[in-house]
């Protein structure tokens, strides 16, 4: 194996022509203090580990990072990795060139090369297909970038810190890529009027004349930079006091972060401050300036059960009861309130008092868990979007395979593999020979979508109305941030003697619209119905596009009463086909919407169980409760 | 064979939204092009075409394969820059901007260029192949459907055209070209939507809807018929509004640089997009440069509170941030009318 210094190896080629270099100016960039913090500490001490900018479109996290690398003390560069790079360029391979000209397999670093002592820019990091992160991480853990393929081996040095940008709405990013980062802060746009308009203002100035307004900040630039290169120059005269040491401890230890990283990046941190700003050694007030950054990221989650088992403990109103005899109303009738203001109460319903027996005893029972999220936070969101292989040539290449699969044929892949042989196959002309074994394939990836079916009981059980109607803006909001197109929504309604697709799967919320205008409730309850139409519907999904990640929402009370053969039991009917109805990759989540009855409960749990699928129970549907469970669940992979 | 006639841009009917808003781009072209959103047959890419027809002749530089400008100070592709620098001068030859469509099913090799595989595998030499972006440069890109790509592919079109330039790094290559296109896409919002982030890309999206007042469909028709009957004597007909409109736009093009930007305008900006909650400050950008642009095609130095209203209504549709459990009802109008 060798080592590769720049002179053996082909240079990666630098592409950006010298003409665009003309980048917006760091120090014009209005407000977001707390991220050029960041992201000048990262400078002072690239040991830090980089940062991760969360924020929505158009608030400047490329800009920022961009015009930080003008700013990189010795000389270092930003490396952007670039959107459809693929592997063997971000690594490194053989020099296609010279193995097709000369049959020789010279060694070509990938462009983290480029990046070693510098930056390396990733845009929507959590969209970065999975393998090349993992190579990525692996190489920013190790300053060092080992490439064995084609025949060669060789390493070159490759030490980065990592700048990556995402917007939280559109996905998590995995643990390990997530601890990677040293600082991590989330910006918002300004609200303030006067900066925004000032924000305006600076931007049409730079697009106006590029060259009059970099040169119009470049006394500011030039004095940040030399500001940045004296503390990395001094940061290792600082003193870190064991006053400061303990504090950085016990904030860590406060915001139950996990592991050592923590408190290191903290400290490190804070010296990196106190180098910015002149100071002999660390005092504790820069401690607390950057617990914020260093620790954003890192505070444990706490797993939580779901809210009502909490809700139970105070007092709530029981609901009134299902009478079976109650007339149907035959259209919605939107002025009703259902939740609480009937006060009629059935016999076979427990009081007051025997609600906390009850739910005691329903602590026993599997009862889905959740994770909470901080409010609005990175982590709380639409669940991580994998990047998975696709089999059927969908996706963009991102690598080579050797295994033949029979998937379309990778030839720059095969030419490299080919290149190092021709002379041994006796080629005497400029055709390359290409010989079986020479065969890549290409590996593509695409981000998976998921899908949630929404099987809504509309009977006339009491409080139809009200799960409709939650069900429907459910249903609403999920499309609303359904940001993958390939994400898609669909509602079942069932009520009568049958099911019906009254939205079929769709990431359209116009069309949602439009089919869910009206929604009919009353009637009697066909369950089963409703889950074979469900099954049928993820069939139909699944058969075009099978990487997708189905979830299949039902809202009912649980008491069927409309069987699919009239001469069946409705209930031991509906166990039957709710075994039926499994499929692997298929999550069921049972909804109970019937409140305070052990009755309805019990068959719930017996439905989730027959469906091998997780029972939630909600006291009061709520929207919302109900879309950050779905989203909370949708990831859930079964094995 | 001469190419075929497109219909004239000036004998549409109607469709005045989607026709400023191509207008707008082309006199400022940094507006970062235009999502229209609406059904089939909505006259988008015979707009878009005739359009095109109306842009004045340039230059390109002879044997450049990405269309470069014939001007060694300009920011050219590798090889013109190669040639200058040998010494070479290159001679100009008349250039029409044009509509490169992107075809449906394509992919990332087609769309962003390659490995040469030919002359890898009979010549042995290692060369890029250029793609759609390299034909795109200095025109415009049309993307039919653009809801129905893949994400990735979008991104990639969307990065280009705010970079305008196209790097490459992928299956053996290393190249990096100009690429600067107006990107114009159309999507049927029912066959699903793009990404906020995909969205917030596109400068300007406008609603075409098929034109509705029966007076109008019947002009529709009658133009559309009396264009196929003969091309050339239609074209002919409305040759010299199509004039009167280059000379137009080009007058705007110039007319932009004088126009201020005065605090009061900007302030009222501000207002709009804080009451409408948009995210980011693209929003804020592209509503005053849009207003700046139809001041301009006025032939106005001054922009007003309704050029700013007007620019607001193309600016923000695509841009107002869903709220949940919340229905969809949203009055731009009052919100305009509460900002000046």
């Amino acid at each position: 194996m060798h080592q590769i210094n720049d002179s053996t190896a082909s240079r990666a080629v630098p592409v950006r022509p010298p003409a665009t270099e003309l980048v917006y100016p760091f120090t014009a960039l209005v407000g977001q203090e707390l991220m050029k913090t960041a992201l000048l500490l990262t400078a002072v001490d690239p040991t830090l580990g980089g940062v991760l900018i969360l924020g929505h479109k158009g608030t400047a996290k490329s800009t920022a990072a961009r015009g930080l690398a003008r700013l990189w003390p010795d000389g270092g560069r930003l490396v952007t990795l670039p959107l459809g790079a693929t592997e063997d360029k971000v690594i490194g391979s053989i020099d296609i060139e010279a193995a097709l000209a000369q049959g020789r397999a010279r060694p070509e670093p990938g462009l983290l090369s480029r990046a070693d002592r510098g930056v390396l820019y990733i845009d929507e990091v959590n969209l970065l297909d999975e393998h090349l992160s993992a190579l990525i991480l692996d190489a920013a853990a190790r300053g060092l970038v080992q490439v064995e393929r084609e025949g060669v081996s060789f390493s070159y040095p490759a030490r980065f810190s990592l700048i990556g940008t995402m917007n939280p709405e559109e996905g998590q990013l995995s643990p390990q890529l997530l601890d990677r980062f040293g600082l991590a802060v989330e910006i918002h746009s300004e609200q303030d009027p006067d900066l925004r308009r000032q924000v305006i203002r600076r931007r049409l100035a730079f697009e106006d004349d590029p060259a009059a307004f970099v040169k119009k900040f470049s006394a500011r630039e030039r004095g940040v930079a030399n500001m940045v290169q004296r503390a990395r120059d001094r940061i290792r005269d600082i003193i870190v006091p064991d006053a400061v040491m303990i504090k950085a401890g016990l904030i860590a230890q406060s915001a139950s972060a996990a592991g050592q990283r923590a408190e290191l990046s903290l400290i490190k941190a804070a010296r990196a401050l106190a180098a910015l700003n002149d100071q002999p050694k660390v005092s504790p007030a820069d401690v607390i300036a950057v617990a914020d950054l260093a620790l954003y990221h890192r505070r444990r989650q706490e797993e939580e059960v779901v809210h009502q088992m909490e809700q139970v403990q105070s007092d709530q109103p029981p609901r009134p009861d299902n009478k079976e005899e109650k007339p149907a109303p035959a259209s919605p009738d939107r002025s009703q309130a259902p939740e609480r203001s009937k006060s009629q109460t059935s016999g076979t319903e427990e009081a007051g008092g025997g609600l906390e027996k009850m739910f005691e005893a329903n602590k026993a029972y599997q009862v889905a868990t959740s994770q909470t999220s901080r409010n609005g936070g990175f982590l709380g969101s639409s669940g991580r979007r994998l990047r998975r292989e696709t089999g059927d040539g969908s996706g963009h290449y991102v690598r080579a395979s050797m295994d033949r699969l029979g998937r379309e044929i990778a030839l720059d892949a095969t030419l490299r593999a080919a290149a190092p042989n021709q002379n041994k196959r006796g080629r005497t002309d400029r055709r390359v020979i290409i010989k079986s074994p020479d065969i890549r394939e290409k590996v593509k990836v695409k981000t998976t979508g998921r899908l949630v079916i929404f099987a809504v009981d509309a009977s006339g059980s009491m409080g139809s109305l009200l799960r409709m109607r939650e069900a429907k803006a459910a249903v609403l909001s999920l499309l609303a941030e359904a940001y993958q197109k390939r994400d898609r929504v669909g509602m079942i309604s069932f009520r009568g003697q049958t099911a019906d697709v009254i939205l079929p799967p769709t990431n359209s919320v116009e069309l949602a619209q439009k089919c869910l205008e009206d929604l009919p409730t009353g009637g009697k309850t066909p369950l089963a119905h409703a889950l074979l139409t469900a099954r049928e519907v993820v069939d139909r999904e699944m058969a075009r596009d099978n990487k997708l990640d189905p979830l299949v929402v039902l809202l009912s009370d649980g008491k069927p009463n409309v069987p699919l053969n009239s001469k069946a039991d409705a209930w031991d009917e509906l166990l039957e086909i709710a075994v039926r109805v499994r499929r692997p990759g298929l999550n069921y989540l049972v909804v109970d919407t019937d409140w305070g009855h052990y009755l309805s409960f019990n068959l719930c749990r017996q439905l989730a169980e027959s469906l091998d699928g997780q029972l939630i129970k909600l006291d009061d549907l709520r929207a919302e409760g109900l879309v950050k469970l779905v989203q909370e669940k949708a990831p859930v992979r079964r094995r | 064979m001469s190419k075929p006639l497109n219909f004239p841009f000036t004998a549409l009917v109607g469709q005045d939204d989607m026709k400023t808003a191509l207008i707008l781009n082309v006199i400022d072209p940094s507006l970062s092009g235009v999502l229209i959103r609406g059904e089939k047959g909505t006259a988008k890419s015979t707009a878009v075409r005739g359009l095109a027809d109306l842009l004045p002749e340039t230059e390109t530089a002879q044997g450049c394969r990405f269309n470069c400008p014939p001007d060694p100070k300009a920011d050219l592709c590798p090889e013109c820059r190669e040639r200058y620098e040998a010494g070479e001068e290159i001679p100009g030859q008349p250039y029409r901007t044009r509509v490169v469509e992107l075809p449906v099913g394509a992919t990332e090799d087609r769309v962003l260029g390659t490995l040469d595989i030919e002359k890898a595998i009979t010549e042995g030499i290692k060369e890029f192949s250029p793609g759609l972006l390299a034909q795109a440069n200095r025109n415009i890109l049309y993307v039919d459907e653009v809801n129905l790509l893949d994400d990735h592919l979008v991104d990639i079109l969307l990065d280009s055209a705010a970079m305008g330039v196209n790097v490459v790094e992928r299956e053996g290559v290393s190249y990096a070209h100009p690429a600067r296109f107006t990107l114009v896409g159309t999507m049927n919002p029912e066959e699903g939507e793009l990404r906020p982030q995909l969205l917030d890309r596109f400068g300007l999206c406008v609603q075409v809807e098929g034109v509705n007042r029966a007076d109008d469909r019947a002009e529709v028709v009658k133009r559309r018929l009396a264009f196929e009957a003969n091309p050339e004597k239609f074209c002919r007909s409305h040759g010299r509004a199509g004039k009167a409109l280059t000379k137009k736009m080009a007058k705007a093009g110039r007319l932009i640089k004088r126009i201020k930007l005065p605090d009061e305008r900007l302030d009222q900006v501000v207002r709009i997009s804080l009451a409408v909650g948009t995210d980011g400050h693209r929003a804020d950008l592209t509503m005053i440069k849009a207003a700046r642009a139809l001041a301009a095609f006025d032939g106005r130095l001054e922009i007003t509170e309704e050029d700013v209203d007007r620019a607001a209504r193309l600016a923000l549709p695509h841009r107002i941030k869903r709220k949940p459990f919340e229905e969809m009802v949203f009055d731009l109008e009052e919100i305009l009318a509460a900002c000046r």
